[in-house]
């Protein structure tokens, strides 16, 4: 029979080899979790906002309603909480213009009208295609040729709708 | 004497149970991962499908022109399209996996557009819990503006 002392640690040995997967577990179902939360956002946040553009066509256009691409990526930037506008890229597409945000806060301060434009008459259709680079560090436990990278997986949304006047 | 034995027998007895234990949880921790993938996928099918059943009648309601054309099928359909075009499921055109159907129906005196979105999302299969595929339909009617 082994002597107690073959056995003292044995228990938080095994623990010691048993947290490693288990923490990894933990880890990456939390920031899955955050990942479906950010994939449904981001969703919301494009259909919302292309709803609000489909509102604000041809007929806002030299009124007081008339909106731009600043204000378009900022509403949708408003929407899409907890998705960093830095890593948002987003292609604002009308029938008139097409305006890209690679990345979305590049067109705050972007005056240009969208889709309050002459050529966005009721009926045409805009659409907002929004992706975005969801990174987690799950992989830091992942070997990669030595380095240690955040994965990173693209969520998408898209949204066309017909400008209702 | 007694309580040496009986500590001996319990460090015996705990030798591996740590891994045990583990071995126990595994199950229900691969179950954890796959039922947020699949609830989080169902989800935003849901929405999806939602919103393109939406867009799709609110566009055949914007005009009693809209309303009875012939197209009013192949507009829904693009919107859904679009709309599900970062879904779980990737469409690119309706088929098996996205069908929609619009109709023009009449309640009361009011002209009404109907407009049926079904979606077919692919799930990862729990088996006697969770299919691997998951069908979902939603149906918005509107009635129709002018």
């Amino acid at each position: 029979m082994p002597r107690n002392s073959d056995r003292s640690g044995s228990v938080m040995l095994e623990f010691t080899l048993t947290a490693v997967p288990l923490i990894f577990a933990n880890v990456s179902l939390v920031w899955m979790c955050l990942g479906m939360w950010q994939y449904h956002t981001l969703a919301e946040a494009v259909n919302f906002t292309a709803r609000i553009a489909a509102v604000h066509g041809a007929g806002c256009a030299g009124q007081t309603c008339a909106t731009t691409a600043d204000s378009t990526a900022k509403l949708l930037a408003a929407r899409a909480l907890g998705i960093s506008a830095g890593q948002l890229n987003v292609t604002l597409t009308s029938s008139a213009s097409t305006i890209t945000c690679n990345p979305l806060s590049t067109c705050y301060g972007n005056t240009a009208a969208w889709p309050s434009l002459a050529g966005n008459t009721s009926g045409t259709d805009i659409t907002i295609t929004a992706t975005y680079n969801f990174s987690s560090p799950i992989s830091l436990w992942s070997p990669g040729n030595g380095v240690q990278q955040f994965n990173a997986v693209t969520l998408g949304a898209n949204s066309k709708q017909a400008v209702a006047f | 004497m007694n309580i040496c034995r009986s500590s001996r027998l319990s460090a015996g007895s705990r030798r591996g149970s740590a891994a045990v234990e583990v071995g126990l949880l595994l199950p229900w921790i691969v179950f954890s991962f796959i039922a947020i993938l699949d609830f989080g996928f169902c989800a935003y099918a849901i929405i999806a499908t939602q919103n393109a059943a939406r867009i799709g009648a609110a566009w055949g309601a914007a005009s009693s022109a809209n309303a009875t054309s012939a197209n009013l099928t192949t507009k829904a359909c693009a919107y859904a399209v679009a709309e599900l075009q970062y879904a779980p499921t990737p469409v690119t055109a309706c088929g098996a996996a996205l069908s929609v159907t619009a109709s023009n129906p009449t309640v009361g005196s009011l002209s009404t557009v109907e407009v049926s979105v079904t979606y077919t999302v692919t799930l990862l299969a729990i088996p006697g819990m969770m299919p691997g595929s998951l069908a979902i339909t939603r149906t918005v009617q509107l009635p129709v503006r002018n």
